[in-house]
């Protein structure tokens, strides 16, 4: 086990950054070395840009993007958005697979599969591959993979995050999987900077907030013209009221939260109850 | 299919909810249960102790196990295969079943097969035992990583409603089947997690019932036999200047697994129990006959009348 890496799995170059980037900037800064699997190629989100002009140009703001959050390599599996559900889980499932053997990390941030009313179904596919790679790591699974030299690996601690909103009443942190905040303020704009790097999809965004705004007959003279400066604006206005959001229900400036289940490095395993109530002194 | 957890649990699956309702036996003779793997028709949020309720009460129960098990194990996939099967026997007499069926799934790759295919299968085997009660995974549990489980609930819960179609796969009947929808359904989930299923009932477990369960876990010792487990226990308890009575009366150290398999079963019986008031019970999510027919509780306790 790589103690000091993490692996974060994301559905599009810009969804881990908005639901854990302050967390992993966080570790970053600890000493972790951070590695990001992309499953989308993220052809669809822009404005103006054909397909291949919209994945060369988010591949590249996604690369920036990473580089300033701190991650090490970010490794786009080159899926198409917007068409995971096409694909064989199995097969998204053992693309990851074998790079989180490759990676070896302590922890995984995944998409959360189970929060509900997410319309992009490319986070419930990414997120179900993903969770699944806690089982496919074991190393009777893909014994090609074995055969290649690339050994089974588990992964320690499984932070799920929302990737757009916070998460709600039931869901996650039941049982003994626990519901995380992380107060991410002190690396806050580390976050934001690195957001900001994604103008490509952010400029897509703010257009339809923009049209959705002047449909409702409530435009804004923020987006009138939608420079970098008003495209910016945005977005940073969009990570602050999540993370404000978020941080005022676990009392903090700034946060993140995830449904966390694992255990924590040094963390001491408590023995079962059916055992430790026959246990007696010598 | 298993996890490791005997005796790295970090922390035990926390109540979901403080008290639950006892459920009671729904009339019928005949039980089935179908699930993707060899040890799933009990564990500790399973449903050992209940099929064993069924049975003690005269139904006949059948055991449908989805995949082939082949990950299950350190022998290789075939042999694998053959030693969960054997053991899946082995289990499902001390419940009292009749007879397992094999659907042979590739284990842990089902996601992506077909699930007309699964569904069909489960219709036909529904047909041809034509059960009052069927047991599965609760299809619409969260935190359910595997996929495995997922499916065979998702096809399994339908498969109980088609069947009872003449117009869903009438090839059945030239074989002498007969359309039949399942009255009862009881869906399990696992509680590890993060939330799994909330269940709506407690099923109680008398002594017998309770044993069994504990005795068809254990029945499964490719995956929870460890005579490894069990001296790395004794050794870390010696370093603390402590040790297990019971351990002493083992016969060996296979031996002293199966009994914290046992205590594992009982004491999650136990919990559940508690919340029910009772000794012993096991939990589940529980739809009836009429559940998800709006309206027509009202409309029967009003018009229908009990069989004389
Ligand atoms: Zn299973």
């Amino acid at each position: 086990m790589a103690e000091k890496t993490l692996v974060a799995i994301t559905a599009g170059g810009g969804d881990y950054i908005m639901g854990a980037g302050g967390t992993i900037a966080k570790f970053v800064a600890e000493g972790y070395r951070a590695f990001v699997i992309q499953a989308g190629n993220d052809e669809k989100n822009s404005i103006g840009l054909g397909p291949a002009e919209t994945r060369l140009a988010n591949n590249a703001d996604a690369e920036k993007a990473a580089r300033l959050l701190g991650v090490a390599e970010l490794f786009n599996l080159n899926n198409k958005s917007g068409e995971l559900s096409q694909l064989s889980s199995n097969e998204l499932r053992a693309q990851m697979t074998t790079l989180i053997r490759h990676y070896k990390p302590a922890k995984l941030f995944i998409p959360d599969p189970f929060i509900h009313y997410e319309p992009e179904w490319d986070q419930f596919w990414t997120g179900r591959a993903a969770e699944e790679t806690n089982y496919s790591n074991a190393g009777y699974f893909l014994p090609e993979l074995a055969k290649a030299g690339v050994a089974g690996h588990g992964v320690a601690e499984t932070y799920y995050y929302a990737a757009r909103r916070p998460y709600r009443p039931g869901e996650g942190g039941h049982g003994s999987a626990k519901f995380m905040p992380v107060d991410v303020s002190a690396v806050f704009e580390r976050k934001v900077e690195a957001f900001l790097a994604l103008r490509t999809a952010s400029r897509a965004y703010a257009t339809h907030v923009k049209q959705r705004l002047e449909a409702a007959d409530r435009p804004s003279g923020r987006l009138r013209h939608l420079d970098d400066a008003a495209v910016d604006g945005l977005a940073r206005a969009r990570l602050v009221e999540l993370a404000e959001t978020i941080g005022r229900k676990h009392g903090v400036r700034f946060g993140e939260e995830f449904n966390y289940h694992g255990t924590a490095p040094g963390a001491k395993q408590s023995r079962p109850p059916w055992i430790s109530e026959r246990e007696r002194r010598r | 299919m298993h996890i490791a957890i005997l005796l790295i649990l970090a922390a035990v699956a926390a109540p979901a909810q403080d008290s639950l309702p006892l459920g009671k036996l729904p009339p019928g003779r005949v039980l089935l249960v179908a699930q993707p793997h060899h040890d799933d028709h009990t564990t500790d949020y399973g449903m050992g102790g209940l099929i064993a309720r069924f049975v003690e009460h005269g139904f006949e129960g059948y055991y449908v196990r989805g995949s082939n098990d082949e990950k299950d194990g350190a022998h290789g996939y075939g042999r694998n295969d053959i030693i969960n099967l054997k053991e899946t026997w082995d289990a499902i007499r001390i419940l009292g079943m009749k007879k397992v069926i094999s659907l042979n799934w590739r284990n842990d790759f089902m996601n992506p097969i077909p699930l007309d295919e699964l569904r069909e299968q489960l219709i036909f085997v529904i047909r041809k035992y034509r059960p009052d009660a069927v047991l599965g995974h609760n299809p619409w549990e969260h935190y359910q990583k595997n996929p495995d489980h997922r499916n065979v609930a998702r096809a399994l819960v339908e498969a109980c409603w088609l069947a009872g179609y003449e117009t869903v796969h009438p090839e059945h009947f030239d074989l002498g089947l007969k359309p039949h929808s399942v009255p009862h359904y009881y869906g399990k989930g696992r509680l590890d997690w993060g939330l799994g299923q909330i269940s709506n009932i407690a099923m109680e477990l008398n002594e017998s019932q309770e044993r069994k369960k504990e005795l068809a876990i254990a029945a499964h010792r490719n995956v929870y036999g460890s005579g490894g487990a069990a001296r790395a226990l004794s050794a870390e308890l010696a370093k603390e200047g402590k040790y297990i009575p019971e351990f002493e009366r083992a016969a060996g150290e296979l031996e002293a697994s199966d009994m914290i398999t046992h205590w594992w079963m009982n004491w999650t019986s136990r919990q559940i129990g508690r919340k029910a008031g009772v000794k012993y019970a096991g939990s589940h999510n529980y739809t009836g006959g009429l559940y998800h027919l709006p309206g027509l509780r009202e409309f029967v306790a009003q018009n229908a009348e009990p069989v004389r």
